[in-house]
């Protein structure tokens, strides 16, 4: 019901958002960008409506609906192959999406090329962060900072994060960092390029434990400090869920439970229930 | 003797280190094994050759329209030949044969058009300047200066400009590179641009010393292969030291043996590296975790 | 009528050569650039055979085939190790320096020269001395070496090329060798190309290294990936096609200089245009990756 409510609303507000998009560029009033300025508290940041997608005719996004509000975290978390970086994949611009829409502030942003998207400021953390093994530290911050500017927003060219002191070389190729050295630059990039929503794909995978719990700490903090809206897709659950707003749980390509309590889901077979048991609304 | 072929080979050197950082700039950006580029080589120094030889026009205009329009050519050779293929999401080796099948239709364009036999673009005694017991002709003399201003400045480019930073982070990481807000078509169009205006220049002034036939695309376009292979593949210096050092073995080769092998010392040269150092000289070998990207 | 039979003659050598190259490349996804190099070898080693050592056609080429396929192996196991472009510059950079070789061995091959005055072939003492006959004689071995392959093709190992081309790390995984099977599927592909030379060295009589160069290697290739790389049909009919294009050009009345270029220019812009909307060829089954 809901679904199929949301397709058909979807190209109509996309040609209205378009019309007002292309007005404010004659004008030429304001900041570029949506985001920062932009979204107001409560309005959702980022909304996938009816998208389906997948690689080939394997099909493995089948009619997803979420929402990000503006600064908040959500989780999403599912069994492998239920589509989880699939739907970052779709929302970054880097998959196209066969049905539905995805929205960036109210903008339909479903046919820009994944540049574009994040120059609208989606800012994509690749699974396990990747970086550009021969650009140094300041080289990244200085392309994201870019990426900034395009937007009207900050683009001082100054490191705006903490991360960068603790590179043994701010200078040195980015190839010979260590892991979790690595992983946290990627993080610095993308925050550094100001994006209004964050997506993260196992920002921590293949890391250490504990490394890998303070990393994900500092990005939800880092994010709440700038109410980033965060999309973010873990594997480790036990980690990811007490650092989010709400949670969904994806299986088989579909949202099949939510809960804006997502600490709850820690309790005793709660998750097994949800991912193996039938679907229940949470 | 001696001391003159291995000024020669050091202006040879030149002249790869030229093509190679072209080459080098479209290949390491792109990954497509480009043999048009071959073509374009030749196709710059026949524009020159009608422009100066057939309508009369001045040197300096002939070459500059020469080296826009190959810079215009290996744009359309993107646009219309390769982005079609990358955003399909083909194979690398689908991009390389058409390349070939495009290295022989340009290459035979260009003979239906000017004939197989070698067009002279400056007849006459070229002057000639002599410095130490080396004599170089006039345009010889322009290849060293050209690539001694061009080389450098393209390494420098790539490496302390944002543009350059935005070229190598593509050569990196495509992917990331989109996600960071990088437009990877465009900058693959200005790759080609740029490499293919460069590439024309050097065949310019080899045209203007000794002539062009068309066929002499392929030997060019696969020594400023081995160079980048040689000096390090993913690198903008490493092809630079590959050409010098092929251009300065091939005079060591032409007064040890005799110039007719002088192609087959090149490909030796390739297969040792290939068995035995395939990172080349400025390259690293890679960490596991960079090659899985 | 000759006219025909010559064209007859020159597709029934393309096709072994396109054959031998697509058990390489279509079956083995190996894109080896130096076929026309083996194509020389064949040539030479069988014109050599048969003038300084006075041998008749028939030995000279059967000794020619595992002779090229040993060589090949000088650029087989150094080069199969390197995947992709490497392999791809590996292999041209044998063409080259084979050519090289013929080019200034001019004791050997008497270089740019060429040998002429390569004896007729005879088949039970009767001599192929026309067109017609020889034509004849040239579609007898290309059956013969096209009906290996088939088998070749269709035996066990024939799917484990395939199967070494669709995923190499399974076929491994399974306990296949995987090096020394595209080492033996390259060298069979080089000594079956060593019959096209002996049918091209018998037929013209006279041998120079200009037949054997990067282009015709190229050339080859094309027929192979035109017609369709992988699939037993499609080198034939791209040969085919290939080799009678310039013939039509002719029908046409366009002067012979230009219409060899023209022949090359379609071909070329052929292969541009399949990669682009047929990447398989025309009866492909497997397209490059």
């Amino acid at each position: 019901m809901n679904l199929e409510r949301d397709r058909g609303r979807g190209p109509r507000v996309a040609r209205e958002f378009s019309v007002l998009r292309r007005l404010r560029e004659a004008v030429g009033a304001g900041p570029g960008g949506p985001g920062a300025t932009g979204a107001q508290a409560g309005r959702p940041a980022l909304a996938v409506q009816g998208v389906s997608a997948g690689y080939g005719k394997r099909e493995v996004l089948r009619g997803v609906s979420l929402e990000v509000l503006q600064g908040e975290i959500v989780a999403v978390i599912g069994p492998n192959g239920a589509g989880k970086s699939t739907l970052l994949k779709v929302v970054a611009g880097l998959l196209p999406a066969s049905q539905g829409h995805v929205f960036l502030c109210g903008d339909d942003v479903t046919s820009l090329p994944a540049h574009r998207r994040a120059h609208a400021g989606i800012g994509y953390m690749i699974q396990g962060g990747a970086v550009f093994p021969s650009l140094t530290p300041d080289d990244h911050l200085r392309l994201a900072s870019l990426v900034a500017r395009r937007r009207g927003i900050g683009g001082t060219g100054q490191p705006l994060v903490p991360f960068s002191a603790t590179f043994p070389s701010r200078h040195g190729p980015a190839g010979l960092l260590s892991g979790g050295q690595r992983q946290a630059l990627a993080v610095a990039s993308i925050l550094a390029s100001n994006p209004a929503v964050l997506l993260c794909d196992e920002p921590s995978a293949g890391l250490a434990p504990g490394v890998a719990r303070e990393l994900m700490e500092q990005i939800a903090l880092l994010s709440r400090e700038r109410a980033l809206s965060v999309l973010w897709v873990e594997q480790r659950v036990g980690d990811v869920l007490p650092l989010a707003d709400r949670a969904v749980l994806l299986r088989d390509g579909r949202p099949a439970a939510e809960t804006s309590s997502p600490r709850e889901w820690l309790g005793d077979g709660v998750l097994a229930e949800l991912t193996f048991g039938g679907a229940t609304r949470g | 003797m001696l001391i003159q072929l291995l000024a020669n080979g050091l202006v040879n050197g030149c002249l790869y280190a030229l093509v190679a950082i072209g080459f080098a700039l479209i290949y390491n950006t792109t990954k497509i094994f480009h043999v048009a580029h071959g073509a374009i080589y030749t196709v710059g120094a026949y524009i020159c050759y009608f422009f100066m030889v057939e309508k009369g026009w001045p040197l300096a205009v002939a070459v500059g329209i020469a080296v826009g329009c190959s810079g215009l050519l290996g744009a359309l050779v993107e646009a219309w030949i390769y982005a079609p293929l990358a955003r399909r999401g083909a194979p690398l080796l689908v991009s390389l044969l058409s390349s070939l099948g495009l290295y022989v239709a340009l290459v035979n364009v260009i003979a239906m058009f000017f004939g197989n036999q070698t067009r002279v673009l400056w007849p006459g005694v070229q002057r000639t300047y002599s410095i130490v017991g080396v004599t170089l002709t006039r345009p010889q003399f322009w290849q060293v200066a050209a690539a001694a201003i061009i080389v450098p400045g393209l390494v420098l480019f790539l490496k302390f400009t944002n543009w350059g930073r935005i070229i190598r982070a593509v050569r990196d990481n495509p992917t990331l590179a989109m996600v960071m807000g990088i437009n990877q078509e465009s900058v693959r169009l200005w790759v080609f641009v740029v490499g293919s205006a460069v590439t024309a220049l050097a065949s310019i002034l080899v045209a203007l010393d000794v002539g062009v036939d068309p066929n002499v695309g392929m030997p060019m376009l696969l020594t400023a292969a081995v160079a980048l292979i040689v000096g390090g593949v993913g690198t903008f210096e490493g092809p630079v030291v590959g050409g010098f050092i092929l251009g300065v073995l091939q005079g060591l080769v032409v007064w040890e043996i005799s110039a007719r092998w002088m192609d087959a010392v090149t490909f030796g040269v390739l297969i040792v590296f290939l068995l035995f150092r395939p990172w080349g000289l400025a390259g690293r070998r890679r960490r596991i975790e960079e090659t899985l990207e | 009528m000759n006219y025909i039979w010559h064209i007859l003659v020159m597709i029934s050598i393309y096709a072994v050569l396109a054959a031998s190259l697509n058990l390489v490349a279509g079956y083995t996804g190996l894109l080896s650039l130096c076929h026309a190099a083996f194509y020389g070898i064949g040539a030479y080693a069988t014109t050599l055979l048969m003038m300084q050592m006075g041998l008749g056609f028939f030995p000279a080429m059967a000794l020619a085939v595992p002779l090229t396929a040993l060589l090949s192996l000088l650029i087989a196991i150094p080069s199969l190790r390197l995947r992709g472009d490497y392999f791809v510059l590996a292999t041209l950079g044998f063409q080259i320096i084979v050519f090289s070789l013929l080019y200034n061995c001019v004791r050997l091959t008497r270089g740019p020269y060429g040998i002429p005055g390569i004896p007729i072939p005879s088949l039970f003492g009767v001599p192929v001395d026309t067109v017609f006959k020889y034509f004849l004689f040239s579609t007898t071995i290309s059956t013969g070496a096209l009906a290996i392959l088939w088998l070749l093709i269709r035996s066990p190992f024939g799917r484990l090329l395939r199967a070494v081309r669709d995923d190499e790390v399974a076929a491994a995984a399974l306990g296949k060798n995987v090096p020394a099977v595209k080492t033996m599927a390259f060298a069979l592909g080089a000594g079956l190309a060593a019959i096209p030379g002996a049918m091209f060295a018998g037929y013209m009589r006279y041998i120079d290294p200009t037949s054997f160069t990067v282009g015709e290697t190229i050339f080859i290739l094309s027929a192979v990936v035109i017609g369709g790389a992988g699939s037993f049909w499609g080198p034939l009919v791209g040969s085919a096609f290939l080799v009678a294009l310039p013939e039509a050009l002719r029908l046409i009345q366009i002067p012979d200089a230009v219409a060899a270029n023209l022949r090359q220019v379609t071909y070329g812009l052929l292969l541009v245009v399949l990669m682009r909307i047929r990447p398989r060829g025309i009866m492909g089954e497997y397209e490059f990756k």
